[in-house]
């Protein structure tokens, strides 16, 4: 997301490729408005002083295609967001309380450049692309292990996230089979939408020495009705602190008994870049100041420099039924995922820094370092740091023609708390959509729940930063 | 290339004065409503039960009997959406999950009252084992189809075609339990290329809910049209 102040030169380069086009420009888009309310969870370990419980959201998206040859165009998908927020609330004495408006990174107005790209078409077997794109490999639906290059999608609306990388493509569409190489330089520093700093950290700002990019190879087959991909990564501190060179992939997808959809995608890697809380910092403060004078954080990269293969394997069917109602099931391990005993030693930091706050004492790291990318302000962020996860959901469309409704379930399987998304979706006429939506995290039960140093059961979604959250959005499409 | 149609058009016709077989009636079907490659636009408009209706344009493009690709262009809601037939495998591309998913064969054509397969599956000779019955509508045959796999959208279809050129003109579509799920009239049969005459207008009514109908006009079709084999490839959705 870049600050909207810097827009003017993305502006220019949006606003004047229709005028370079020529003969077949495609111009789409929308405008959404968006009310949410939040019911912040001022009692409970994470700090809300920054989470607005009120939040006006207007997108402007404009999606243009290019096509100046037969083949080769260009591609833009751009949203720009304004926000107004209000009515924080934190914990102060004992008590919830009202604190001032300020203008928190929720309540900056952005633009999200989503996509901008190139492509040429060399020959029907060989094509170019060079700009932004999503690029998805992976069959999963809810999460995609496999996804080393994106910001992460919201699992309660997997069609929210649009954003993508910047990637170089060279694809080769060679019938039965499908070739793709990528290079994709991770970008380290922006400017008014336009990329600054690729690769390295700039001398002025040399947080690391390092080399980081992402370069992926896939090969895709239609195997026995099955879409097939395999997939080799080979990158350093891309999306994440990895830094052993090469991981690798597998997705399929099939469709058994004409209604029924199974697939699968893993992600096999050696170590892996997860932050761990280092146990010993957290067990007094004393010893969190002293972490966090030696190195600034409660968090580790533990396995970093594992020579264990630690996967990440997503199994997931969809089934449609008569009536056009779908109902999907996935479940994600993470052999590198959080255990119990992490989530133990992240309970006790939470504990920890929650005293602290309360304390006033500075010079603590406030939260969870997070590997979410930029993109679009995201409604859930779903970061999944445990080991075994169930994504489940129901949607039932065209209930009175126009009407959608669904249900969307995610579960941390260790400690079985749950986030609930209910929607009901309103298709008024063919140009306009009107939105409900509500978030309602519940915790499991305290026998599986961590207990905290003060005697507090803690689970993962029990311990999300709001009680409840609901929405509505209207959406104009042109 | 161009005057396969046309060929493959004047042997049912052959086929017709000396009375047709079941066989080259579906093959006559296959001929008319999909021949081998062709690129066409189409607006489809569908009417519930209330009496309002929803259209939408998208553009078409087939190769070989089991190849089929659809971008929509209207409404702006849908606009980017595409979607894929190869052989039985079928996906979808929506742009705001910008990737591509499987769908079954079963579902509604854009919720309306034709089947994907009525719209992305004219393989009728490879689909069905047909049976010529008296036809009870003037100038027409009659031919009664049975599926010969279960991929198929239905069980059994029943086809009346005109006697002089084997043009359709109308349908029945049963479930396994023989229970009359939809139907099918065509009408308006233009001349879209040279030796190539179809009916520009397809009504599918619903008979399960009979308020229910959609229409699908056909606006232009070019049998003259590129359609290399990588447009038929699930890796150039979205592209």
């Amino acid at each position: 997301m870049i600050p909207v102040r810097r827009l003017g030169p993305l502006l220019l380069v949006l606003c004047a490729a229709p005028a370079w086009a020529g003969p077949e420009v495609e111009a789409t888009g929308y405008l959404a408005g968006r009310f949410t309310f939040t019911r912040s969870r001022t009692w409970g370990l994470l700090p809300t002083d920054d989470q607005p419980q009120a939040q006006g959201l207007l997108e402007f998206n404009t999606q243009v295609k290019v096509s100046p040859r037969p083949r080769s165009f260009g591609f833009s998908d751009v949203s720009l967001v304004a926000n107004r927020s209000g009515a924080y609330h934190g914990w102060r004495d004992g008590r919830d309380v009202a604190l001032e408006d300020r203008p928190t990174a929720a309540a900056l107005p952005v633009v999200s450049l989503n996509e901008l790209y190139w492509s040429h078409e060399f020959a029907p077997a060989l094509h170019l692309l060079v700009g932004k794109k999503r690029i998805t490999w992976g069959s999963g639906m809810a999460f995609n292990p496999t996804d080393l290059l994106n910001p992460r999608r919201d699992p309660t609306d997997p069609t929210f996230q649009r954003a993508g990388a910047w990637v170089a493509q060279l694809e080769a569409p060679l019938e039965p089979l499908t070739l793709t190489l990528l290079a994709a330089p991770t970008l380290l520093m922006q400017s008014a939408g336009i990329p600054t700093q690729f690769l390295y950290w700039p001398e002025y700002d040399k947080r690391d020495t390092q080399t980081h990019y992402q370069l992926a190879a896939r090969a895709y087959a239609l195997v026995a009705e099955t879409d097939l991909n395999v997939m080799a990564f080979y990158g350093n501190r891309s999306v994440d602190a990895y830094e052993h060179p090469w991981r690798f992939g597998l997705s399929a997808s099939r469709y058994f008994f004409t209604d029924q959809e199974l697939h699968v995608e893993a992600l096999l890697q050696q170590g892996s870049p997860r932050s761990y809380v280092k146990p010993d910092c957290v067990a007094t403060l004393g010893n969190a100041f002293g972490c966090a004078q030696q190195s600034g954080s409660l968090y580790e990269l533990r396995r970093l420099d594992d020579e264990a293969v630690l996967p990440r394997v997503l199994v997931g069917t969809r089934r449609q039924f008569t009536d056009e109602s779908i109902a999907s099931l996935e479940y994600l391990y993470q052999a590198d995922g959080w255990t119990r005993a992490d989530y133990q030693a992240s309970a006790d930091a939470l504990v920890l820094l929650r005293d602290a706050r309360a304390l006033g004492v500075p010079g603590l790291p406030s939260a969870m370092p997070s590997t979410q990318g930029d993109g679009l302000p995201v409604r859930f962020a779903f970061e999944p740091r445990g080991q075994h996860y169930l994504f489940a959901s129901y949607q039932r469309p065209r209930i009175r023609d126009d009407f959608t409704a669904q249900l969307v379930l995610v579960a941390n399987l260790l400690d079985l708390s749950t986030l609930w998304t209910p929607s009901l979706s309103w298709s008024a006429t063919e140009w306009m959509t009107l939105s409900a939506f509500a978030f309602l995290p519940l915790p499991g039960p305290d026998a599986l729940a961590v207990k905290a140093s003060d005697g507090t059961h803690v689970s993962e979604y029990g311990a999300l930063p709001f009680a409840g959250r609901g929405m509505v959005e209207a959406r104009l499409f042109y | 290339m161009r005057l396969l149609p046309a060929l493959l058009l004047l042997l049912p016709l052959a086929a017709a004065a000396a009375g047709p077989t079941a066989e080259a009636i579906l093959k006559a079907y296959d001929a008319v409503m999909g021949p081998p490659v062709f690129e066409a636009e189409n607006e489809l408009t569908s009417v519930r039960e209330d009496g309002s209706s929803r259209t939408y344009v998208m553009r078409f493009l087939k190769r070989d009997a089991d190849k089929f690709r659809v971008w929509f262009r209207e409404p702006a809601s849908v606009k980017g959406q595409e979607i894929l037939r190869l052989g039985d495998n079928m996906w979808v591309y929506l742009p705001n999950l910008k990737r591509a998913t499987r769908v079954a064969n079963r579902e509604s054509f854009q919720g309306g009252d034709f089947n994907n397969a009525d719209v992305l599956r004219v393989n009728y000779a490879g689909d069905y084992e047909g049976t010529l019955v008296p036809s009870d509508v003037p100038d027409t045959f009659c031919a009664k189809l049975k599926a010969t796999h279960p991929e198929t959208a239905y069980d059994a279809i029943t086809l009346y075609v005109r006697r002089k050129d084997l043009q359709p003109v109308a349908a029945r579509y049963y479930a396994s339990s023989g229970k009359l799920l939809r139907s099918a009239e065509f009408s308006e049969v233009k001349t879209f290329a040279k030796g190539y005459d179809r009916p520009a207008k397809v009504v599918m009514r619903n008979e399960l809910v009979p308020a229910r109908s959609s229409t699908l006009v056909l606006r232009s079709l070019s049998l003259d049209v590129e359609a290399p084999p990588q447009r038929f490839m699930q890796t150039d959705l979205g592209r």
